[in-house]
């Protein structure tokens, strides 16, 4: 993968990690079927940190990181958010979702409404905030996210770097305390990828908890405290980032830095 | 290769262009569009053929129709009167007689305001729904309220009923209210149902009954003294109506005089013509006849040139010669007899059933074409037709089998100036015909413009007859319930009084009957052995209780009317036509969405009986034909029912067509949600929106969307599918169509009918088509 990575200076003083537990994943199995993807996965995330998530496709990355906003069930292990365990009562579920904000790699932007009906549906019927209000709010982070002017849009109307960050405005409307993004960038044209990155540099320096799948290492070496190798369903290392990137334990990691970065 | 050859900067960008000019317009359209190759050509070519040969045998029969008759008789009288049968013509009188009938079946005509009212109000109650961009919001409100509003048009009745009915709704949506603040949403919408069930199951009647009561009891002595006032006076009202209709039936039976006063005149005009024509068939078959005997001549000349002269048998010959030499004797015998036969009978043909020229009738044509009388006078007489052959048929007398070759000869050229001679007479007499027939023409035009006039004359007093033989029957019935709601107002009191009689009654017989047996409803019920005083006992009891409730709904009834308060009550039978199939479709339609939706989405739900009872649901309802479920509906219903409840066959028909599209639609849906990627509903869950917020903010809209053409057409085949109801007994259009053809005065039209009705469907049918083809465009936003 390309090195794609900001020209700015990156505010690290910014990103300050507390002691205090955002995401606490504990023995966490999770079986499709009779496949056994995710191994026994123990993860503490405080919040404030910046955690990418690299390995080969299939090992399981984005399972883990949907397995923490329930779009995947997990059979055994608990997994607490912001306190709150994750079992299959419908009410925790939906505070938990509505906690925690998610990216996907094909946006999922909802192409029957405007930018701005993406960005208010939510706060209108969950948070029940008047529409007027939730208006405001949108608009604050589509200007954030430096697309204020598409908010009567479709979705369909807007290249696909945009409707990512629509997509990530969408999810800052509901003021989450956790982001995840599985594979934010993979789907979009290298020329598009920056500006989704810079939008999420950001997100970071204004101390955000953030969990990324991505194959951005540029992104990863300047933003994330904290990188998880995973293959085979397993966490195989973790590691701060120039540690990670230029001393890597484990066989199987060194293997994937070379493929990645060999070229 | 030098560097600097495949270098190369671009220093400024082109700038756009117009395309090519080629050849624009209505030519090239034609070009590309109809004449493109060879094929197309010929396919166009034979396309705009076939498209002619059908209007040209369609239109002038549509539109050389007749409008004014009261039969098909008359009708055909019109039409003969113009064509003379050259060519065929629609009968639309039957629709003008009777359209009001296959749009309202028999529904009062007094009252057709009412379903109109309906209908007018259901494009006010749709225009929210179908055009929400550009409808204030409020009147959402009037669309709820709307079937309601709309059932009570149609059958009339107490204004408390659709106003108690549509109550239970709203007594749900506060027990939801309520339920909700204090308990989960199960417990609320358990709560709702149970709300709305109670209302409707348990105070809605004793309410209703109550009303009525009050409101009739504070009528009844107005109600009564009205009631005897206008039962007076109605008799009176009667013998008027028969009068004025007496006379309008002898305005009529005059004007049918004079329409065929007009239709004699007519045929005065044309009578030279018939007589003409009455000409041609005689002279043609005597032509016939003569040819026939000019070619019996030339074979038997062929046998005897031959046989050389009279074929004989040799005596050495062989059996085979002999008998074919026997055969050909045979033959010439019988060619000889028939020459004779053809001969005399093309001379009696002439003899009996022709006119001499001379007196051949012409003189009104003659006056307007003198030219007629000199081609009349060109004909051959009568008398130089008829005495060739009479010489011929001597001559052919003394023709044998010995006649000479060269006398066969001379015979044969005779009969064939003959021929001539008659086929000349022939043509001369069609001269006579066309020209006769032309200026008829030109005689009719006025006679025909009158005998229209006076068909439109009789049309408006048959019109006039109807609306008094209405009238009438509106007086009679009026009179006919009025005498009897009378006599249940007298016997009102009476009935009131008996009852605490009846029940004092009902509770001595039940202190009587031992215990056991106090909640047994017939007397079969009855443990075997019991005694027969007891089983005396019991029916007295049984009989004594049906007396009582029998008694006490009849008080009901009587003050259910007295105290009614709304429009007149209308049977279900008497609503037919279209106006049945509106109902039927339209409530099927409105009904059948929301259940759909729901069915679509438990057969996707991963609750296992959720799914499985609408998968069975579904299956069943789909795997039989629909006129088997309307059967069930009109027969086996009954069964099922407690006895006793009088549940209305067409609400019985709109349940049946409701579950029935439901099932389609469901299907029709799934497509729609199955088409649609997951990461929507993994979006709208990862937003926190729960089930029913998802589904209906995110998921339905869009899969609505792609399903509209199917569930257009769904709906299309819903509305044609009410012709159905024919089969049940309830009067559809087709079934209008099969009672209009009963009627001696239409009994054999056909297409008339059955091409307005198809109109009328048709109309509808592409009206949903349509906006179903705006409503994909509007929602066209996502550029996928």
């Amino acid at each position: 993968m390309s090195d794609t990575t900001t020209e700015r200076a990156i505010n690290r003083d910014a990103m300050t990690v507390s002691d205090e537990v955002a995401i606490q994943i504990t023995n966490m199995d999770k079986w499709y079927g009779t496949f056994h993807v995710l191994k026994d996965i123990n993860l503490t995330v405080n919040r404030g940190e910046r955690i990418v998530i690299a390995g080969p496709s299939g090992s399981g990355k984005s399972t883990l990181i949907r397995c923490i906003n329930r779009l995947e069930e997990h059979q055994a292990g608990t997994i607490m958010v912001d306190g709150t365990e994750l079992s299959s009562d419908l009410k925790n579920i939906d505070k938990i979702r509505s906690e925690v904000g998610m990216c996907f790699q094909h946006f999922n932007l909802f192409p029957h409404l405007t930018i701005l009906e993406n960005c208010t549906l939510a706060q209108i019927w969950v948070r029940k905030t008047p529409k007027k209000e939730a208006e405001d709010i949108a608009m604050h982070f589509l200007e954030k996210v430096k697309i204020p002017e598409q908010a009567d849009k479709y979705p369909g109307m807007l290249s696909g770097g945009q409707q990512q960050r629509v997509a990530i405005a969408r999810s800052l409307c509901m003021k989450p305390r956790i982001m995840l993004f599985d594979e934010p960038t993979s789907a979009l044209d290298p020329e598009m990828i920056k500006e989704v990155l810079d939008t999420m540099i950001e997100l970071a320096e204004e101390g955000m908890t953030m969990l990324c799948v991505t194959h951005e290492m540029g992104f990863a070496r300047q933003v994330a405290n904290r990188v998880i190798f995973m293959d085979a369903g397993q966490i195989v290392e973790q590691n701060e980032p120039e540690e990670f990137f230029n001393n890597p334990k484990s066989d199987r990691t060194k293997l994937f830095l070379s493929q990645i970065l060999g070229h | 290769m030098n560097n600097s050859e495949i270098s190369f900067v671009r220093t400024e960008m082109l700038p756009e262009k117009a395309p090519p000019a080629k050849e624009t317009g209505a030519i090239k359209w034609v070009r590309q569009n109809l004449f493109s190759g060879w094929l197309n050509i010929l396919l166009t070519v034979l396309s705009l053929f076939a498209i002619y040969s059908v209007l040209s045998l369609i239109l002038p029969w549509a539109f050389g129709g007749v409008w004014n008759a009261g039969s098909l008789t008359e009708c055909r009288e019109v039409l003969f009167s113009f064509y003379k049968g050259s060519h065929d013509g629609a009968c639309w009188a039957v629709i003008e007689d009777r359209w009001l009938q296959i749009m309202f079946g028999f529904y009062p005509p007094e009252l057709y305001w009412r379903p109109i009212l309906a209908f007018v109000l259901l494009f006010v109650a749709l225009a929210p729904i179908l055009f929400a961009d550009k409808v204030p919001g409020q009147l959402v409100w009037f669309s709820l309220a709307y079937p309601f509003l709309a059932a009570w048009l149609v059958w009339g009745g107490s204004v408390w009923l659709p106003i108690f009915a549509a109550f239970g709704f709203v007594a749900a949506v506060i027990a939801y209210k309520i339920l909700s603040k204090l308990a989960g949403p199960i417990v609320a919408n358990l709560g709702a149902l149970a709300a709305a069930l109670i209302w409707w199951g348990m105070l809605m009647a004793p309410i209703s009954d109550g009303l009525h009561k009050m409101v009739g009891s504070s009528r009844f002595d107005n109600t009564v003294a009205t009631l005897n006032a206008r039962t007076d006076e109605l008799p009176a009202q009667v013998a008027a109506e028969d009068a004025l209709l007496e006379a309008k039936q002898a305005e009529i039976a005059e004007a049918v005089a004079v329409k065929n006063e007009i239709l004699i005149e007519m045929t005065g005009i044309r009578i030279e013509e018939f007589g003409i024509e009455e000409q041609f068939e005689a002279k043609e078959v005597a032509l016939q006849r003569l040819d026939g005997a000019s070619e019996s001549v030339s074979d038997l000349a062929d046998i005897l040139d031959e046989w050389g002269g009279a074929p004989a048998a040799a005596s050495d010959a062989s059996e085979v010669d002999i008998a074919k030499a026997q055969a050909a004797a045979e033959t010439a015998e019988d060619l000889v007899g028939d020459i004779g036969s053809l001969l005399s009978g093309a001379l009696s043909d002439l003899a009996g059933d022709t006119v001499d020229p001379s007196e051949l009738l012409v003189p009104s044509a003659s006056q307007a074409d003198p030219s007629i009388l000199e081609d009349v006078s060109s004909m051959v007489s009568k008398a130089g037709l008829e005495d060739p052959i009479a010489a011929l048929i001597a001559r052919a007398e003394s023709v044998t089998t010995e006649t000479s070759e060269a006398d066969l000869k001379d015979l044969q050229a005779d009969i064939e100036t003959a021929s001539a001679a008659l086929g000349a007479n022939i043509e001369a007499l069609q001269t006579v015909h066309d020209k006769v027939i032309a200026t008829n023409a030109d005689a009719l035009v006025e006679p025909q413009a009158r005998l229209l006039d006076q068909t439109a004359i009789l049309t408006a007093l048959r019109d006039d007859q109807t609306v008094i033989s209405q009238s009438k029957f509106r007086l009679e019935t009026e009179l006919s319930e009025g005498n009897s709601f009378l006599s249940s107002l007298q016997s009102l009191n009476e009935r009131e009084a008996s009852l605490p009689i009846l029940q004092g009654r009902v509770d001595e017989l039940k202190a009587e009957l031992p215990r056991n047996m106090r909640n047994l409803i017939a007397v079969n019920q009855l443990p075997e052995g019991t005694s027969s005083a007891d089983e005396r006992l019991l029916s007295e009891y049984l009989g004594a209780k049906n007396d009582v409730l029998s008694v006490s709904a009849s008080v009901n009834d009587t003050y259910g009317e007295l105290g009614r308060v709304g429009l007149l009550p209308i049977d279900s039978r008497k609503i037919g036509g279209f106006m049945l199939a509106l109902i039927i479709g339209i409530a099927g339609i409105v009904l059948s969405l929301p259940l759909g939706i729901l069915l679509a989405l438990g057969r996707q739900s991963h609750l296992f009986i959720v799914n499985k009872i609408c998968v069975v649901f579904i299956e069943v309802i789909r795997g039989v034909p629909l006129i088997v479920w309307l059967f069930t509906a009109s027969l086996l219903l009954n069964y099922f029912l407690p006895p006793g409840t009088n549940f209305d066959l067409v609400l019985r028909v709109i349940i049946m067509v409701t579950l029935f599209a439901a099932a389609y639609i469901a299907e029709v849906i799934r497509g729609g949600l199955a088409a649609l990627p997951t990461g929507q509903y993994e979006g709208a869950d990862s937003l926190g929106l729960s089930y029913w917020q998802s589904m209906q903010l995110i998921i339905l809209p869009q899969a609505m969307k792609i399903s509209i053409p199917g569930i257009v057409n769904t709906f299309i085949g819903l509305f044609k599918d009410t012709t159905l109801v024919l089969f049940i007994g309830l009067f559809d259009p087709i079934g209008l169509a099969g009672a209009i053809r009963a009627d001696t005065a239409w009994n054999g039209i056909y297409w008339e009918l059955f091409i307005f009705i198809g109109l009328l469907f048709f109309i509808f049918c592409f009206s949903m088509g349509r906006y179903s083809l705006h409503l994909e465009k509007k929602l066209q936003r996502e550029h996928r």
